[in-house]
């Protein structure tokens, strides 16, 4: 049977531009960085504690589905948890990190702030309102 | 501090025809569908059991790798572990799922174990990875568990 996910692509042009965002921007560790002959170089990082990796595929839109950087994302974005978001948007916003909206956003469902990777990636984090509720799920 | 992925996105062209692979051939769960108005409708699918999320958001992609077929994926799939590889291919093949990857066409032996690659009708690009038990000894010893 299909079981867990265990990685994710996010297309990027330039593996080590975005390498340098995801560890020393997000703050996730690098897991995997290697190239077997003819093939790509295979670059993987995660938050610190989950075992899902996100692998940073060096690859160009010739048709690109995301839209533009400060636009809503339409759905098409990675969300991530927080523990506090508005703590995360200042170190974030203080390491150079774009973000759509000048403060994280209060919504029904928590506090979410929005931003994008150096490729115009859609990236949010999420504090849920329900926080109890998202730990019981784990 | 940023904890966790919780969803990620795959770009659909038809988000019905999309819930319809995701659900009946693949066998995830449908975890939320509902549209607020101006909004997209936000769709998610998940495999039984995981806390992460695929967004099946409706848009149109074409990525190039610069990379010759036999590079597979090009490393531009999502990865899903499997308990039954060759199980998995036969069942999936007889729904009509889509095995050209690259230069890939059936399961692969490989050293740590047996692999195949999948597409959804739109493109997105799938691994199927059913480790030997010697990865998942080394696994357990040093990879975090979720």
């Amino acid at each position: 049977m299909i079981g867990k996910a265990t990685h994710v692509p996010v297309v990027v042009r330039d593996q080590d531009n975005a390498l340098e965002f995801y560890t020393q921007a997000l703050g996730f560790e690098k897991r995997q960085d290697y190239q077997q002959p003819g093939r790509p170089r295979w670059l993987t990082v995660a938050p610190r504690g989950q075992e899902l990796e996100l692998i940073l595929v060096k690859g160009e839109y010739l048709v690109d589905p995301r839209v533009p950087r400060m636009a809503d994302s339409g759905g098409n974005h990675w969300v991530f948890l927080t523990s506090d978001c508005r703590k995360d948007f200042e170190t974030l916003k203080a390491r150079g990190v774009q973000f759509k909206d000048p403060e994280p956003v209060d919504a029904p469902y928590g506090i979410a702030a929005y931003f994008t990777d150096p490729d115009g990636n859609h990236l949010s984090m999420l504090q849920p309102a329900q926080k109890t509720a998202w730990k019981a799920e784990t | 501090m940023i904890q966790k992925l919780t969803h990620a996105p795959l770009v659909v062209s038809d988000q019905d025809e999309a819930l319809k692979f995701y659900t009946d051939i693949l066998g995830f769960e449908k975890r939320a569908d509902y549209q607020q108005p101006g909004k997209p409708r936000w769709l998610t699918v998940a495999p039984k059991g995981q806390d992460l999320e695929f967004i099946l958001v409706q848009g149109e992609f074409k990525i190039d790798s610069h990379l010759p077929p036999e590079a597979g994926t090009g490393g531009i799939h999502y990865a899903f572990t499997t308990d039954d590889c060759e199980g998995d291919y036969e069942r999936l093949k007889a729904r009509g799922v889509n095995f050209n990857v690259g230069t890939y066409t059936e399961p692969q032996k490989q050293s740590w174990g047996t692999s195949m690659y999948f597409k959804d009708p739109d493109g997105n690009q799938f691994a199927l990875i059913q480790p030997n038990t010697l990865s998942k000894v080394l696994t357990a010893a040093t990879g975090p568990t979720t």
